[in-house]
């Protein structure tokens, strides 16, 4: 599953450059798929929905930090454990019930981001 | 009530003190925006504390230097108006906590009569000035750096440039290349260097910008290897317009110098410096050093005869807590205070000892300690015996053993878990268990209470920052340990690798289990960063990993280290910086007092000080039209292009050309009399004709 910031976020930041996905995102800030992985032109995601790696979207909280579901791997690929997770201060990077995945879904996940 | 009022001689402090007063009366009244107020208060040093309804008050001392006459004002006014406490800052300064409110403008006006300032101690502005404790006495040192850290405070202290900027700004000077001033972190910082060309020696810097710790730490960029010293301030001058104007504003956590350095890159930064060379009064500036370079001088006594009972733990303290200056015969001596904090019966005894028997200067130092200069060395035996009466000759200055720690929770609004407590039992753990560690000055341990690190743990060979732990529904106070951060001299710092989450509780293990690898491990000639670096991040994180487990807590985990209730975690929001006021009315009655200001620094002559207030005023007219229309007002820069490409080219605002033509005047043109007088001018038409469009819109609604 991915992670996801709950509402207890203090806005420190701390959890932004350590995503090696670049998912993490400042409240209220657009983002795009094609930001700090190999994704570019049309991508078709999970859901079969088609985007424009380079087309903005919107922000998923406009108050605290936020992860977009599609880019986060639980830092699998690349570490142990969520980075996040590992430096939050507050400890509110935690599962996101609403998107459950498995290992091998989040490695392929990975490796659709960074081909 | 106000007797105040006539005793200060100077009329700026008076009229500032006056404001201030003021101001808070109309905030009681209710006439004045919360935010707005806030900001007004932090740029003088009233800051808010973790308990509700009283103030921490920030006294802004430049490169941590202070006469006896300042350390006695400064301990009656902490027993009159705070609770006896003196906590030294990383940066120099010095805070008092638990002040009513009411009573900050006489406060202020007290510690002025000793030439003390709360002036731009807090708030978006150009922070105390900070500089090597050793500066002007070190043997290594090219030349003294404090007259250079002084002329730099007082050129931008209520300087129309840096008073509303994005964010804070700090600078620092390092004496030597061992980079004590820690330059690296620092926005702008200064290192003495001597160049020689065709034989002839001039003073300069190897300049650094655009550094940074909190939670995105970023190492500066050297923008200069040598900087000669006449053009030192016009530079710092430069660099504080461009980012004024192109610094963020609307994002609070992106706002400071290395982001804007990071998003632009230097060279495009660097590029816009060079350009505002034009608008600068002075192109050059020569910084006053005499009244600095004069001999010391001592008041005539008769050295006391003394015994000292223990010369072990004498000669165990002079080794290393004394210093050999450059000047011949005298000696520094290092003060190790305990978490910074002191109390004023002994800071009084301490001023009197200094003024008689030393040249009547001590220097606050960044690790939180005190150094006092010039003592003779008869005196030495003398010092160590009146010193131990204070309590203030404990061995182990700036050693392993000398904890940094900023206050945390004790006071701090925005201290996760304790930072004091947890310094109070490692330093307990290291006396008891690892005496050797008292004589380590290599090894630096410092803490946070939050990210923000005021503390610099982040920086530290060995850090712990304050975190907070979910174990089922209960929360736990825990430590963020890290390693492999130091200064690696003449502008080149490491920041420290974050290892892992642990229980505060088990903080003390993690120090023995980090210290028991070392001696175990660490060969001879290998420092603890070549040590740290051959064994890797990991191998380190293997080692504190099993400390991180929460399936086995004891109830005394969750209880923070100095307290004797369960732990609860309570965050407030940091009040650094002032938050955006966006509303139309206040930044257009804003305009107009700014516009007051430029007419006001006319009127004296101050030519460049005018043009600037009114670019202010052009600016902020500016960005409340923008506002009205919804538009993005982040930077400057930002609102100068929005407000031509919106108003301008859309014919809604007519001008004669452009604005940005209107606006970069200011930097296109010398800040002539005759220049400052037709931008003025070009200011007041334009505040009017926004605010005709402005009535004319709401009158149609």
């Amino acid at each position: 599953m991915a992670i996801i910031i709950t509402d207890e976020c203090i806005n420190c930041g701390a959890c932004e450059p350590e995503c090696p996905n670049t998912a993490i995102y400042e409240g209220a800030e657009d983002w795009k798929y094609g930001e700090g992985t190999s994704l570019t032109g049309d991508i078709k995601l999970k859901n079969g929905v088609v985007v424009n790696a380079e087309e903005t979207q919107e922000a998923v909280s406009d108050e605290y930090y936020f992860i977009a579901p599609d880019k986060c791997t639980e830092c699998i690929g690349f570490h142990e454990e969520p980075q996040c997770a590992a430096v939050c201060p507050v400890d509110c990077c935690v599962p996101d019930d609403a998107h459950i995945e498995t290992e091998e879904e989040l490695l392929l996940k990975q490796k659709f981001l960074h081909n | 009530m106000q007797s105040f009022r006539t005793e200060i001689e100077n009329p700026i402090v008076e009229k500032d003190i006056l404001e201030l007063e003021r101001k808070i009366q109309l905030f009681k009244e209710g006439k004045i925006d919360e935010e707005r107020f806030r900001s007004l208060r932090l740029a003088r040093g009233v800051y808010g504390q973790r308990q509700f309804g009283v103030q921490m008050i920030r006294i802004k001392l430049p490169y941590g230097k202070v006469s006896s006459e300042q350390l006695h004002r400064i301990a009656d006014v902490s027993d009159e108006y705070s609770r006896g406490r003196l906590h030294i800052t990383t940066r120099q300064d010095i805070q008092i906590h638990h002040v009513s409110l009411d009573r900050t403008p006489e406060l202020w006006a007290q510690l002025e009569k000793d030439d003390i300032t709360l002036r731009e101690a807090c708030g978006n502005a150009v922070r105390n000035i900070t500089a090597s404790e050793t500066a002007g006495i070190d043997i290594a040192e090219p030349f003294d750096v404090s007259p250079y850290a002084d002329a730099t405070f007082k050129f931008f202290l209520r300087n129309p440039i840096c008073q509303e900027m994005g964010r804070k700004f700090k600078m620092s000077f390092s004496g030597t290349d061992d980079d004590t001033a820690i330059s690296f972190i620092h926005d702008l910082g200064f290192i003495a260097k001597i160049k020689t060309t065709n034989g002839v020696a001039k003073k300069g810097f190897k300049v650094l910008l655009g550094g940074g710790l909190g939670s995105q730490p970023r190492h500066a960029d050297v923008i200069y290897d040598f900087l000669e010293e006449d053009v030192l301030i016009p530079t710092i001058e430069s660099v504080l317009r461009i980012f004024d104007r192109f610094g963020e504003r609307a994002k609070r956590a992106k706002a400071r110098l290395k982001f804007l350095v990071k998003e632009i890159g230097i060279e495009i930064f660097l590029a816009l410096v060079s350009k505002e060379v034009n608008a600068l009064e002075n192109k050059t500036f020569k910084i006053e050093t005499a009244t600095f370079e004069n001999p010391v001088s001592f008041q005539e006594v008769a050295i006391p005869v003394v015994e000292i009972e223990n010369q072990v733990a004498f000669q165990k303290w002079k080794e290393t807590n004394v210093i050999k200056q450059k000047q011949e015969g005298l000696f520094a001596i290092g003060i190790k205070v305990h978490l910074g904090d002191f109390y004023t019966p002994k800071a009084r005894l301490l001023a009197d000892l200094v003024k008689k028997y030393a040249a009547n200067e001590i220097r606050l130092t960044l690790r939180q300690n005190i150094l006092i200069r010039h003592i003779r060395a008869a005196l030495i035996p003398f010092f160590y015996v009146e010193l131990q009466k204070l309590g203030f000759a404990n061995a182990g200055y700036n050693s392993t053993a000398d904890i940094t720690a900023c206050p945390g929770t004790d006071t701090c609004n925005l201290g996760i878990s304790s930072s004091t407590g947890i310094a109070v039992v490692l330093e307990k753990v290291l006396e008891e268990e690892y005496p050797s560690y008292l004589n380590n000055k290599e090894i630096a341990i410092k803490i946070s209470g939050c990210m923000n690190a005021c503390g610099q743990h982040n920086m530290a060979h060995i850090g712990f920052q304050g975190m907070s732990i979910k174990v089922g529904n209960l929360q736990a106070p825990a430590l963020q340990v890290l390693i492999g951060g130091g200064i690696l001299g003449d502008g080149k710092g490491r920041f420290s690798d974050k290892l892992v989450k642990i229980p505060s509780k088990r903080g003390p293990d993690a120090l023995r289990i980090l210290l028991n690898d070392i001696e175990g491990h660490q060969q001879k000639e290998e420092s603890f960063l070549e040590y740290y670096d051959r064994q890797g991040k990991i191998y380190f994180y293997d080692l504190l990993k099993g400390l991180s487990d929460t399936a086995n807590l004891l109830p005394d985990d969750f209880i923070d280290w100095g307290y004797s209730e369960k732990y609860v975690k309570a965050i407030g929001v940091g009040e650094c910086a002032g938050v955006v006021i966006d509303l139309i009315a206040t930044l257009l009655f804003e305009s107009e007092e700014k516009i007051t200001n430029s007419a006001a620094a006319f009127e004296e002559n101050q030519f460049s000080d005018s043009i600037y207030y009114a670019y202010t005023a052009i600016v902020n007219t500016a960005k409340a039209l923008l506002i009205s229309e919804n538009i993005k007002t982040n930077t400057q820069a930002g609102i100068i292009t929005s407000f031509q490409e919106h108003f301008v080219t859309s014919n809604k605002i007519e001008l004669n050309g452009s604005f940005e033509d209107l606006v970069y005047q200011i930097k296109n043109e010398k800040p002539t009399e005759i220049f400052a007088a037709s931008y003025l001018k070009d200011a007041k038409l334009f505040y009017t004709k926004i605010d005709t469009h402005r009535k004319k819109a709401i009158s149609h609604v």
